[in-house]
């Protein structure tokens, strides 16, 4: 086949991509605000100077009452009683996020690609094994698992992610059974063993492939609501030692002020909060949306 | 004669994701009265677009872009939504495939059956109601069943009222619907049908039925408004042989009593054999032949209607099955001329540019194509 | 034994299941916080006195042992004292938290169900029109917005306005122990708009952060029954669209409404976490925010156990009641 033969049904496919992806003008939305947030956290020594020792402490700046915004406090500051720069705290708040974030996606990702994966291709007693132990996992509202676990374990950003780890891996479990359940019905399973392949390149090489995309959508939906309950950590005063640049921690001390009229120590992290999560819902949405089996053109 | 439907130059597109779907390009077609007309081809041809368009009850992507279905001199394409609700279970009425999927699931029969009949036989519940209410209560004052009867009168006339709505929540008012819904009526309506044991059927939910008497609350429904057209879309595919036979043979009979006539959709050309008078055959969205029963097994022209006919598998014949080569087209980019000229051995450049016009070339025969139209 | 019968006690038993396995997890995590006997003292307790307790509770045993005495303590009531609260029994604790809880779920539920139903059908019978779209900005709004962020800007807005109370001094009898009801009861209606405000703040957010999910998932149900054949053979009958809308499609779509609107429930009686720290609302959520902050095990060990509980048996109670209403699935 000539190149351009072998061209022709790429552009195909891309137009085809680039035309859906027109039509969810949302899903653009969502990709910018996420590129975005991921330029900050990327050049945020660049944007704010970092602090000494540990950039992702804020200076402080101790006064009596909030600073208003201004030149020197763009975003002004919380005062009493963590005595922050608020413009430090989200701009250095967003490495932050992404830093819980990802590293929470990956735990509970690959600890429940693992386990869903052994549980539906194997079945039998590992599957009710592993499913009865999600259901546990399950019973619990999110925030009350994550806060009993941080209750017991401490501060600092490792229990965080366990915390947010914990509450997280069973629905991953779960989706990729459930995946496994649905590709393992599929015939090339069935002509793979009947070759004689071995249960683990069967997995490698067929199943996961097919069963990460669903992970992935969800994924980018969980992105933002991870970064949404670590917030509500540091709200509570739980999780990441105060004066720690997060935004849940910077909102800590507002509602305090907020009778008081001093509205910026909240809008700031708040938009920065509701933007971060909009951008990765919209992302995940659009993209749900374009993989859908119904109307997706892609290789199966 | 006139037709009782006259279907002319009917193009329907569909918008979808994957583009404009070209469904039906230009369909002509003719529906006598008392006739059984079938319409025979490929799953995807666009039969089934073809019945729904003249119930007019099309998805919402689809776009009528050309052409006119006559009926009593009008074009019912023009009509309004209120006008074709009232042609809708009375004038023309519908079978469906799936018997189980096409009545709703938490519904008993009854009411479903009592649906129809407030819409399309109010006279009858009315005379009915009166009469029981006379019958039955020399007791109860004639204030009260007065009431009844004016409520029932408005019940057949206005369904939709806010009074009505709150009259009938009154404990004692309300008891007038007992009088409207008369077991009795819905269950001679499935007796007309050959139903065993209406009385029990009545009282169940449509996923306790067997398949048959499924098939035979559709068909009962939808006779119920001695309709002029019955459209029947596939309506033994999803039915037993056995059940099959039942379901024609009470459709044939109540053909006769009714001179109703019926625009039967199928594939199978066995049940076109024992039920139709006339058959037209259509290709991706066009009819190639129309042709009375006989003369579609003996002398089929069209190379597509050949095709079909070959296709059916003879006991104790050969033992390859002949096939027609090629598949059916794409819709979306369907082939240009003659939509069957990628599966013609016969097709020559005409064929691919222009699209042959349904002509008729014997008396009742009709042919769209550009080759064999000599050979009758 | 008709199948439902069946299918309940299996519901049942797995249930039982999964409330020992939450209860194995629950007493893990209690005896990694230090010193259990902690959990069963007060400051003034005397030295011999914590020793007594000790070998009460068995704290001296081998764990597996333990957790045995553990449960027995349990079903019993006994989770330990609450830090928190004046030592007082964890039980006793959380009992009294329940009430407020409670009535701000009910008052969500009561309206969030017809609002929902009303926007669902409104979208789909304008799909993809203004009021479709709305609803759709709507959704995820409340998806995206932190309840604290929202809840935050909306004690800004109705602090000024007097329009929340943050902390209410209630002076008629407690009956039900909500006030709101309470306060009917006694005809105090100063009383009432006092209790009305102390639940203003949290049942706006709560409402609209269900609503954003229940009017979606309402509109996708309704959607996907709309397109089956019995909806099209309702139009072949000649029934109307409006008709059609409300008596097939809604109502059909209604069943796995309903098991979703238990599931809410629960949910919100679980009590919000966020909504109530904000507002100085003394439900279960905030009960389970101080805990946390304050490093009271037996309380919030006690919280995780009871509303996991809870959790679980709602969820049994809807899936036998979505197969009960459904006559689809009595050939389960």
């Amino acid at each position: 086949m000539s190149w351009k033969e072998e061209l022709k049904p790429r552009i195909k496919g891309l137009k085809f991509a680039l035309w859906k992806v027109r039509k969810q003008p949302l899903g653009l939305i969502g990709l910018g605000l996420v590129i975005f947030y991921s330029l900050i956290a990327i050049f945020a020594p660049f944007i704010v100077a970092p602090n000494y020792p540990d950039p992702l402490i804020i200076p402080k700046h101790v006064t009596r009452t909030p600073l208003p915004p201004s030149k020197e406090h763009p975003f002004g500051t919380t005062g009493p009683p963590f005595f922050v720069d608020i413009y430090y705290g989200v701009v250095w708040g967003t490495r932050t996020s992404f830093m819980i974030s990802i590293s929470v996606m990956l735990v509970t990702f690959v600890l429940g690609l693992i386990l869903g994966v052994t549980a539906g291709y194997f079945g039998g007693k590992i599957e009710t094994v592993i499913m009865r132990i999600t259901d546990i996992f399950f019973a619990l509202p999110g925030l009350i698992l994550t806060l009993v676990i941080i209750s017991i374990i401490g501060k600092g950003i490792g229990p965080v992610i366990i915390a947010l780890g914990a509450r997280w891996w069973a629905s991953y479990a779960r989706l990729f059974r459930a995946e496994v359940l649905r590709i393992k019905q599929k015939l090339y399973i069935e002509a793979a063993r009947a070759i004689g392949l071995s249960d683990f390149k069967i997995i490698m090489n067929h199943i996961v492939p097919n069963t990460i995309s669903s992970g992935l959508i969800m994924a980018t939906l969980d992105f933002g609501s991870v970064v949404m309950v670590a917030a509500s950590m540091g709200f509570l005063g739980l999780g990441l030692n105060p004066g720690t640049a997060e935004w849940g921690i910077l909102l800590a001390g507002s509602r305090d002020w907020i009778v008081a009229g001093k509205w910026w120590i909240s809008l700031y992290p708040g938009i920065a909060i509701s933007t971060f999560v909009l951008g990765w819902n919209l992302l995940g949405d659009s993209l749900r949306d374009l993989l859908d089996p119904k109307t997706r053109k892609l290789v199966e | 004669m006139e037709p009782l439907i006259r279907i002319n130059n009917l193009v329907i597109h569909f918008s979808t994701f994957d583009g404009i779907v070209k469904a039906l390009d230009g369909i002509n077609l003719d529906i006598y009265e008392g006739e059984a007309l079938g319409l025979v081809g490929e799953t995807g041809c666009g039969k089934s677009v073809t019945s729904l368009s003249i119930m007019k009850i099309l998805a919402p992507n689809a776009l009528l872009k050309n052409g006119e279905i006559i009926y009593r001199g009008k074009n019912i394409l023009k009509f309004s939504e209120d006008e074709m609700i009232g042609i809708r279970g009375g004038e023309f009425s519908m079978i469906f495939q799936h018997p189980l999927r096409a009545l709703n699931p938490t519904m008993k029969i009854k009411n479903q059956i009592f649906e129809s009949l407030l819409l399309h036989e109010k006279n009858l519940l009315l005379r009915n109601a009166i009469e029981k209410i006379d019958e039955k209560n020399s007791k109860r004052p004639s204030a009260l069943l007065n009431i009844y009867r004016k409520l029932i009168d408005d019940e057949l006339k206005n369904p939709d009222s806010y009074k009505l709505k709150i009259l009938s929540r009154i404990p004692i008012i309300k008891k007038y619907k007992e009088y409207l819904k008369d077991d009795e009526i819905i269950i001679n309506m499935l007796k007309k049908t050959d139903i065993a044991n209406p009385s029990t059927v009545i009282e169940q939910y449509p996923h306790e039925l067997s398949g048959g008497m499924r098939q035979r609350v559709m068909i009962a429904m939808a006779l119920l408004g001695e309709p002029k057209l019955v459209i029947a879309d596939e309506p033994t595919t999803a039915v037993d042989v056995t059940i099959q036979a039942k379901v024609l043979n009470l459709i044939k009979d109540i053909m006769a009593k009714f001179n109703t006539s019926l625009l039967l959709i199928t594939h199978n050309l066995g049940i076109v054999a024992e039920i139709c008078d006339r058959v037209a055959v259509m290709y991706a969205g066009a009819i190639v032949e129309v042709c009375d029963i006989y003369t579609l097994f003996e002398n089929p022209v069209h190379p597509y209607t050949i095709g079909l006919i070959n296709a059916v598998p003879v006991i104790g014949g050969k033992k390859i099955l002949k096939t027609i080569k090629g598949l059916v087209p794409d819709l979306l980019e369907p082939p240009t001329g003659c939509r069957f000229h990628t599966r013609c051995a016969s097709a020559t450049d005409i064929c691919k540019k222009d699209k042959p016009e349904l002509m008729e070339i014997d008396e009742g025969h009709l042919l769209a194509c550009h080759i064999f139209k000599e050979n009758v | 034994m008709r199948k439902i019968h069946i299918y309940a006690i299996k519901g049942f038993l797995l249930s039982i299941l999964v409330i020992f396995g939450l209860s194995i997890l629950v007493f893990s995590l209690s005896r990694s916080a230090g010193d259990p006997v902690a959990g069963y003292v007060d400051p003034y307790t005397p030295l011999y006195q914590i020793e007594q307790i000790r070998i009460k509770y068995h704290l001296d045993k081998p764990l597996h042992i333990q957790y045995f005495y553990w449960l027995q303590a349990v079903l019993r009531g006994d989770f330990g004292l609450s830090r928190i609260y004046m030592y007082r029994p964890v039980w006793y604790t959380i009992q009294k938290f329940v009430p407020i809880t409670i009535e701000l779920a009910i008052y969500t539920v009561l309206i969030m169900v017809p609002l929902s139903l009303w926007l669902a059908t409104k979208s789909v019978k304008h799909k993809d029109k203004l009021i479709d779209n709305i609803t759709r900005l709507i959704a995820i709004a409340g998806r995206s917005m932190p309840s604290f962020f929202f809840g935050i800007v909306l004690l800004m807005i109705l602090y000024p306005l007097k329009l929340t109370s943050i902390a209410p001094i209630f002076t008629f009898k407690a009956i039900t122990n909500m006030p709101t009801f309470d306060a009917l009861l006694n005809r105090d209606w100063a009383g009432f708009i006092e209790a009305v405000k102390y639940l203003l703040g949290p049942l706006i957010i709560q409402v609209f952060i269900n609503l954003a999910l229940t009017m979606r998932i309402m509109r996708a149900s309704m959607l996907e029954e709309l397109y089956q054949d019995y909806v099209t053979m309702g139009l072949a009958k000649g029934l109307s669209r409006d008709y059609l809308l409300i008596k097939y499609v809604r109502r059909n779509a209604m069943i796995p409404f309903i098991t979703l609107i238990g599931i809410q429930f629960a949910y919100l009686v679980n009590g919000s976490v966020i909504s109530e720290t904000i507002f100085n609302r003394k439900g279960l959520g905030f009960l389970a925010a101080r805990a946390a902050m304050q490093l009271d095990h037996p309380t919030i060990l006690g919280l995780a156990l009871v509303l996991g509980s809870t959790m679980v048996l709602t969820n049994l109670a809807v899936d036998i009641l979505y197969v009960y209403i459904d006559p689809r699935l009595e050939a389960v």
